[in-house]
């Protein structure tokens, strides 16, 4: 090794007889040299030269031999491959290739799905809410005003909730009821209900009370309703 | 039913129960502003009485509970429409969505307003 370090650089032969070929002679002695030199570097700091290129050598061979197995594979293999270092397309790609239903289990409490892109509502995870699961992910509901001996013959698999203005809607397999607290004219049918029921809505609609004339009274309250107009605090008055 | 009607309800009858259960919001209606009503509602949701005073003191411990415990008691909001134009019913479900976005949104009833005339 140190005679090839210190050896002169000769031109010669047929081809030495031309001033670019020495440049480019002198120019892969100098490289040469700088090689061997972090060669030597590396074998007075860690392994030696021999360890380093045996180990070198040894992942190279498993690099080959992993190769063909990785051409072999099916393009859905490498990738799902790619989606696990792209974290925001995965749940997307997955719900839309497992489901049957376009209603699938992952787009379910996404507050954002009115305006945001996809990219951002996958990236965020949804919402853990009590009763959701046994909905299935369905966004659909019926507002039922028939009679409950009528209900199955439309229940189907994309709808998931059923309410009917009362605190005590029909009862359905495949479906989570809401008793609603209506007003003040069902609250002891409500009172009874509550606790049967997975969901509880709240009142059905509210008017400012200086918004009301007779025509709205008649529209949103219910005969028996104990509403009567009252003088309110002046910040109270919407 | 006015807003301070329905706050008195949902504090008693629906708020303390809500434990396990998914619990939607009053619903309301682009007809008399519905998100106005809904602000005022959440607003003054841990109220539980009209006299002036108490409404005070209640909107000024709201300030601070809103803070710590965040529209915590509603899981969902409870929309309803009535017009004649799509265009408004996404305008209307937009506009709600953009001040309450933490909430999911139901839309419980839509009608197109004139049916009867077409």
């Amino acid at each position: 090794m140190t005679s090839k370090l210190t050896s002169p650089i000769v031109c010669c032969g047929p081809l030495s007889s031309t001033r670019s070929n020495c440049a480019m002679a002198f120019l892969t002695r100098i490289v040469a040299v700088a090689a061997l030199f972090s060669f030597a570097y590396a074998g007075v700091s860690g392994p030696s030269a021999a360890e380093n290129y045996a180990v070198a050598a040894q992942r190279a061979r498993e690099h080959h031999q992993r190769a063909p197995l990785v051409r072999a594979a099916p393009d859905r293999v490498r990738r799902r491959g790619m989606q696990r270092r792209c974290k925001g397309s995965t749940p997307t790609t997955t719900s839309t290739t497992t489901t049957t239903s376009s209603y699938s289990t992952s787009k379910t409490w996404k507050p954002n799905d009115v305006t945001t892109s996809s990219t951002s509502s996958t990236t965020q995870p949804p919402k853990q809410t009590p009763g959701n699961p046994s909905s299935g992910g369905k966004k659909k509901a019926f507002a039922w005003g028939g009679s409950p001996d009528e209900l199955g013959n439309f229940v189907n698999g994309h709808v998931g909730y059923i309410y009917n203005w009362r605190a005590d809607p029909p009862q359905q397999d495949g479906l989570q009821a809401a008793s609603m607290l209506w007003g003040w004219k069902n609250l002891d049918g409500f009172r009874q209900k509550r606790s049967q029921y997975p969901i509880l809505m709240g009142p059905n609609e509210c008017v400012p009370l200086d918004l009301l004339s007779p025509h709205k009274l008649i529209r949103f309250n219910h005969p028996g309703s104990t509403l009567t107009p009252r003088l309110l605090c002046p910040y109270l008055m919407l | 039913m006015s807003v301070p009607d329905v706050v008195k309800l949902w504090n008693a009858e629906i708020r303390p129960y809500g434990t396990g259960k998914l619990l939607v919001s009053p619903s309301v209606t682009t007809a008399t502003d519905g998100l106005s009503q809904l602000q005022q509602f959440f607003s003054t949701c841990g109220g539980t009485d009209n006299c002036g005073v108490c409404v005070l003191i209640q909107l000024f411990l709201n300030i601070i509970l809103t803070d710590l415990f965040p529209l915590d008691q509603v899981d969902i909001i409870s929309l309803h429409y009535y017009g004649n134009q799509a265009s408004d019913l996404i305008t209307y479900v937009t506009k709600m969505h953009n001040s309450l976005p933490n909430l999911p949104i139901w839309l419980s009833e839509y009608s197109c307003q004139r049916s009867l005339n077409i």
